[in-house]
């Protein structure tokens, strides 16, 4: 499967009659992109909001980020059992509107979702304050219960970016990124001296608000099974966990997911990158043993030498992760941990509800007990009373003056998993 | 449209003595969530804790050492224990090849799980009894407990 991503660099937002890309400036048409939201009869209304880098602006809560994607060439469409047909994705040619991102932001229940700072210190901890922001506040009609409303929410963030994108199909690409996964019977055979590597890609899957979906599947409902790393960036996973901001992986970070990119970086220089397996992170400890036995085997099957495991979320989903650890160690595969920490506002707590002897090589994101003091912005998109609630903040949060004491778990993609975040080590 | 939720129902006294679960060899599900005195689980026996979430970890750690099972992690995923006021849990009778042979094939027991637990929730940041969330809160943490245990609880029918 050969990927190419045609990239048209994004750095600016504004209003006007046609939705394109010029000068990295992407034009919206305010009236189109409403229309195509408002085609959801669970919406009666939406605000959409452009919000730069600098910007003294705070949206919150946030629920999910979609980067604005359309597929030039198929086979298939983005978002596939969403947008496009359930036909396998992951070939062909794709636009990104690379530096653009959709949020979304609306009332589910209480606990749950996150704040994007544009500026000051709260912005040095999510990634969304360096993208050029659509931001849509939706008005859900009246009645709708808790199930559909979630999928009103999501189904329209992701209409949203595929509109933007298709409007821009016919804009100049700045630049392409070629990706391409050979059949298992070259791949297996490639690079003898160096050690076959995969990738086990954890999703959380416990219920309502900490949901994730692939091809429209329930990943709930799911065996562990493999994946090409080109489907993920055509939107074969998308997300709809909106808990504990900090460390979901939403849509956007699925589609760009550092590990997968990595993996293709150090292909064939010092690992051979052989399989991406996707399993679940379920509720029932009979999931959690299947899931993990299945995972496990399949990279036993595939031969690999090693695995990285990354984790989605915290509490019961560290038991998978050491499940997945404690296994592929025992059947002699080698594993390195990607997780984050709840290791109490001064760290010294314990980071993992679970762990084993065998996960000696752990990655960190960071400790989401960490407190930030967020100051009060010129303009708030979203409700800030909801910081009372969000997972991470605490009551009497929100103060008088309009800033906030926070935990990092309050921030959108502070201490991702995935590596898709601000703070944190590189190797140049 | 989301039903208030009471904090606790007064002369409703739903505890119910062990022996009549053994003999019915049915799951149990052990909640301080007061919705599912409403609307009962079809596919497990009701055992109210009229308490804390801790309150629930206890009894539930209580009957895993009477050789009952934990059907799911005493955790919850991505919400901390002073998060969440309410905590349910599904036990289900001892099956001889179900909870003693597991030990050596997997690293997590559900004792293991159970006590660890115990250990984060005797530990808050903040309390986590549902007398202490305001109710506007109450209402949609007890929603949220429900919606994750409906895997739990539809996996026994």
């Amino acid at each position: 499967m050969k990927l190419e991503l045609c990239k048209i660099v994004v750095d600016k937002l504004e209003w006007g009659p046609r939705t394109s890309v010029k000068d990295k400036v992407l034009t919206i048409n305010k009236d189109e992109l409403v229309a195509k939201i408002l085609e959801d009869p669970g919406l009666k209304g939406v605000e959409v909001e452009l919000v730069h880098p600098g910007e003294s602006t705070r949206i919150l809560p946030v629920k999910d980020a979609v980067q604005p994607r359309y597929k030039l060439e198929g086979p298939g469409q983005v978002f596939p059992g969403w947008i496009g047909d359930v036909e396998t994705v992951g070939s062909g040619k794709t636009l990104v509107l690379d530096g653009a991102c959709v949020l979304t932001t609306g009332r589910l229940v209480a606990p749950q979702e996150g704040i994007v700072d544009m500026s000051g210190p709260g912005a040095e901890y999510t990634p969304f304050s360096k993208t050029q922001n659509i931001v849509l506040v939706f008005e859900p009609v009246d009645g709708l219960e808790l199930h559909d409303l979630e999928a009103v929410y999501r189904k329209a963030g992701l209409r949203a970016a595929f509109y933007l994108a298709e409007a821009c199909r016919d804009c100049k690409i700045d630049n392409v990124e070629t990706y391409e996964w050979p059949p298992f019977t070259d791949s297996l055979k490639a690079y003898p001296n160096l050690p076959k590597i995969a990738y086990v890609y954890m999703l959380q899957s416990q219920g309502l608000l900490h949901d994730t979906w692939v091809y429209g599947v329930d990943a709930k409902r799911i065996l562990p099974t493999l994946i090409s790393p080109t489907e993920t960036m055509d939107g074969a996973i998308i997300s709809g966990n909106c808990v504990s901001a900090c460390d979901k992986n939403n849509t956007y970070v699925h589609l760009n997911n550092p590990v997968i990119k990595s993996l293709f970086e150090h292909h064939g220089k010092d690992l051979n990158f052989i399989g991406c397996i996707i399993t679940n992170e379920n509720v029932t400890l009979a999931d959690k043993k299947r899931s993990s036995w299945y995972a496990i085997n399949l990279a036993k099957m595939l031969g690999a030498d090693g695995v990285v495991i990354s984790e989605e979320g915290f509490g019961n989903p560290d038991a998978d992760l050491i499940m997945n650890c404690w296994k592929a160690e025992r059947a002699g595969i080698r594993t390195v941990l990607i997780t984050d920490e709840y290791a109490g506002r001064d760290g010294s707590s314990q980071s993992l509800a679970d762990s084993c002897p065998e996960g000696d090589a752990c990655v960190t994101a960071g400790n989401a007990n960490e407190i930030v003091v967020l100051p009060p912005m010129k303009k708030v998109i979203g409700d800030p009373s909801k910081a009372d609630v969000i997972a991470g903040g605490f009551f009497g949060s929100l103060r008088e003056d309009g800033s906030m004491e926070v935990e990092l778990q309050a921030i959108l993609g502070s201490t991702c998993e995935l590596g898709f975040n601000l703070i944190g080590a590189r190797t140049l | 449209m989301q039903q208030d939720v009471p904090l606790k129902r007064q002369g409703r006294d739903r505890a119910i003595d062990l022996g009549r679960y053994i003999l019915a060899n049915r799951p149990i599900l052990i909640s301080n969530n007061p919705t599912y005195l409403d609307a009962a689980p079809k596919t497990a026996d009701l055992r109210f804790v009229d308490g804390s979430a801790l309150d629930v970890l206890v009894t539930a750690r209580d009957l895993a050492h009477q050789g009952w099972c934990l059907a799911n992690h005493p955790l919850y995923g991505n919400f901390r224990p002073h998060q969440q006021p309410y905590r349910s849990l599904v036990m289900l009778p001892h099956q001889p090849d179900n909870a003693d042979n597991a030990l050596s094939r997997e690293p997590c027991t559900p004792l293991g799980l159970l006590e660890e637990a115990l250990v984060l929730y005797q530990s808050p940041v903040r309390k986590s009894r549902p007398e202490d969330v305001p109710e506007h809160m109450r209402k949609d943490c007890a929603v949220i407990d429900v919606e994750l245990m409906r895997a739990t609880l539809e996996s026994l029918s």
